[in-house]
């Protein structure tokens, strides 16, 4: 008896453990479905198809093993599109964090008409993209323009932003950061009102100053909600396309798109290229779910990357001090 | 950073890729004959109200075909098309254009008509010769398309303005020069004190009224073409449009005369002010004293400012004679559609007895375009014929037909983009911003 007792008590709680996972699983199963479906499958599909030459207009894709891959590797086009994404990784998303942050340190603290001023930083997340850009391509007109026409207030000339292979990348990024700032600044915000009011408060009688207590106390609290706002916003950055489109397309093409001198053409603009403009040899579907992979392997490395760095800088409150009990 | 819409090049990827598994549709692709005809069409609504205007005809001597039309971009844009013919969608008819026609036909997308033709006794002389020319694929010569009708580049000016500088207006004919053009432009331009371009006093900075607009401007090569070819220079030449003509000296030496109007003379639309309002509308605002333009204009002054007092004239002189471009709309079938028999017969009707008044072009079938219907047509201006009809006969009249399928890449930033956008900002001159392109347009058409 003493040998059977203990299993015909764990009997049972195992079938209530399945009984359990069962339900469980039924409940999962719509999330499994879409994720299988809408994710999975499209995936699998175009990794099939990269390597594949179809031009859609063929009945069937040909097999062509790794030619598209092979192909990449030679295409003079890949190393610049891909710099031009990296300029703007390091003009727009740096920006972007930078600023949301500043404008939550400004606005984070109740204050009279603070809802105001973060409503009207919001605003342009609301809006599309491409009306942005078209407003914004205005914005920068070098002749008749409110952006020169203020530089020229003070005698001096403005740049030629959008027709300067220098400028132009750098003017994609300053609208991308106004449009996104309102995101990261709520986002920050949220992550500032989770801080405790008595860690500055005590580093401050410990006699640290502002940026001290800024850099040491706030600063580290935060940083789980500045990881989620690196890794979303380098991905974002890696599929720049609608900015680009809406400011740098001439003469009523995206063929067209990604000057000045191919300052501003972005991966994702030469996958589309290739997709729909372009007629090459290998042009067509193919090929351009070969360059999709290659973005997609690119942002899975550098996601990475960022979450192995993240361990050195990133703080979970609850996580030390679980640490330190388990140790005790 | 917005993570969404950044996903709609990659959405319109897969799209393309889940297309292929689509199997519910309606169109010709799903491969079973029916009495139903898709047509697409494209186009602003006028566009399309005028093709089922024209239609009307077909569908009272037809009762048994139904005509459903549906608006895409297939036709003006190849990729539209391909990702409705992967998704098993395409439309029985389309409407192509000069621009895109032969890669359609090369790709098998068009149904042959040449046969179809013989049989009904449509004939090739029963149109404008460079017009049905460009019908004719470029591979075999076959007809895989009719004229619906085409654009010819012409002069459009502001017959007020070229009294009150005192002026001559353009003769009709095209026999002036594009010195001419330029010196007229100058003195068209006024700035805010009323001092044309060749007074001392002129403030280029304060311009109320422009002398010219040409699309060279955004750059678009209607605009630039026809001034290229009369100076003998040109974007691809020969018969295949195979060879790299942008380091002729023509070339250049046509570029040059377009900036300097922009930036030495400042009496043309700059590419930045063409940002802030496109200079046909400001031709049409009364703004803009000439401009390079087709007939849509005149569809387009009738709508925007009828009271507009204006005309027309054909292009001027280069040194190698008048030269302009020509684009044509035309008829085509899809090569598997199950309707094909309905097809041609539709397409026949639309650019024979149906032609005329369609996406407000001129018909090219000529018993339409020289009859009264279109030339004394009310709130036509009094020289088309001239303007308009007798330059598509000239040896210097184009069209921008694209055998190769190469436009897209040689306009683009591998090809001529980053030249043309050192000339029409005024960066460098046209010589100096041309030379080297031809190396890379060679590269692009031998890839």
């Amino acid at each position: 008896m003493g040998e059977t007792a203990p299993s015909s008590a764990q009997a049972p709680r195992s079938r209530a453990r399945r009984r359990e996972a069962g339900t469980a699983l039924l409940f999962l199963l719509p999330q499994i479905f879409g994720l299988v479906a809408f994710v999975g499958v499209p995936l699998g599909v175009s990794l099939y198809y990269s390597f594949t030459h179809w031009d859609l207009v063929a009945p069937e894709p040909t097999w062509i093993g790794l030619e598209n891959w092979t192909h990449l590797l030679e295409d003079e086009r890949v190393p610049k599109v891909l710099w031009n994404t990296i300029k703007f990784i390091f003009t727009g998303t740096l920006s972007f964090l930078l600023m949301s942050l500043v404008a939550a340190l400004l606005t984070y603290r109740p204050r009279r008409g603070v809802a105001f001023y973060r409503a009207l930083l919001f605003l342009p997340y609301v809006l599309s993209q491409i009306a942005v850009g078209i407003v914004w391509r205005w914005m920068f007109n070098t002749e008749s323009g409110p952006i020169n026409a203020a530089i020229e207030l003070f005698g001096v000339d403005g740049p030629q932003w959008l027709l300067d292979p220098a400028t132009a990348m750098p003017a994609i990024a300053l609208v991308t950061t106004w449009q996104g700032l309102g995101y990261g600044m709520t986002l920050y915000i949220a992550s500032l009102h989770g801080v405790p009011e008595a860690l500055p408060e005590a580093a401050k009688i410990d006699g640290a100053n502002a940026w001290q207590r800024f850099r040491h106390v706030m600063l580290p609290m935060i940083s789980p909600t500045v990881l989620f706002l690196v890794v979303t916003s380098l991905i974002g950055a890696l599929q720049l396309f609608d900015p680009v489109v809406a400011m740098t397309t001439s003469g009523g093409s995206i063929g067209m798109a990604g000057g000045p001198d191919d300052s501003t053409r972005t991966v994702v603009l030469y996958m589309y290229n290739q997709m729909f403009n372009y007629n090459e040899r290998l042009s067509g579907l193919g090929y351009a779910a070969a360059i999709a992979w290659v973005l997609a392997l690119l942002t899975f490395v550098l996601t990475l990357v960022q979450w192995a760095f993240s361990k050195r800088w990133v703080f979970y409150a609850g996580e030390g001090a679980a640490k330190k009990g388990g140790q005790g | 950073m917005r993570i969404s819409r950044r996903l709609i090049p990659i959405c319109l990827t897969m799209s393309a890729i889940t297309a292929v598994t689509a199997c519910s549709n309606t169109a010709a692709s799903s491969g079973e004959k029916s009495n139903t005809l898709t047509i697409a069409v494209w186009g602003v609504n006028e566009d399309i109200d005028s093709i089922k205007a024209a239609a009307k005809g077909f569908e009272q001597a037809n009762p048994g075909i139904t005509l459903k039309f549906n608006r895409t971009d297939c036709g003006a844009d190849y990729a539209v098309c391909k990702t409705l013919i992967a998704g098993r969608n395409m439309a029985d008819v389309l409407v192509t254009g000069t621009w895109n026609f032969n890669q359609m036909a090369n790709d098998g997308v068009l149904a042959d008509l040449t046969d179809r033709m013989a049989a009904d006794g449509v004939k090739e002389e029963d149109f404008v010769p460079v017009v049905i020319q460009s019908d004719k694929a470029a591979k075999d010569g076959r007809f895989y398309g009719l004229p619906m009708g085409y654009n010819v580049q012409s002069l459009f000016y502001n017959k007020e303005m070229f009294a009150k500088a005192g002026l001559k207006e353009p003769p009709a004919d095209g026999d002036y020069t594009y010195d001419d053009l330029r010196e007229w432009s100058r003195k068209l331009t006024l700035d805010a004190n009323g001092n044309n371009a060749d007074s001392p006093d002129f403030d280029p900075k304060n311009v109320v009224q422009w002398g010219y607009y040409n699309r060279f401007a955004i750059p678009s090569e209607p605009g630039y073409w026809p001034v290229l070819w009369a100076y003998g220079g040109g974007v691809l030449g020969g018969d295949k449009r195979d060879q790299c003509d942008l380091e002729k000296p023509g070339t250049a030496q046509a570029m040059q005369l377009l900036q300097d109007m922009m930036w030495k003379d400042h009496s043309s639309v700059t590419p930045q002010m063409e940002q802030e309002t496109p200079g046909y509308l400001r031709w049409i605002q009364g703004h803009v004293a000439m401009q390079q333009g087709s007939h849509e204009q005149v569809t387009i002054a009738a709508q925007q400012n009828p009271s507009l007092k204006y005309d027309m004239a054909a292009l001027p002189k280069g040194p190698e004679g008048n030269a302009t471009m020509i684009q044509v709309h035309s008829w085509a079938a899809y090569a598997k559609s199950p309707n094909l028999d309905n097809a041609w017969k539709f397409i026949k009707y639309m650019a024979t007895e149906g032609a005329g008044k369609q996406m407000g072009l001129i018909p090219a079938y000529k018993k339409v375009a020289e009859g009264p219907a279109f030339l004394k047509a009310p709130g036509e201006p009094e020289h088309l014929k001239e303007a308009q009809l007798d330059p598509a006969a000239w040896p210097l009249a184009r069209t921008n037909i694209d055998p190769q399928g190469v436009l897209a890449t040689v306009l683009g930033q591998d090809g001529l983009g980053p030249a043309l956008n050192d000339i029409i900002t005024g960066k460098k001159p046209a010589a100096e911003a041309l030379k080297g392109t031809c190396a890379k347009i060679d590269k692009i058409l031998a890839s």
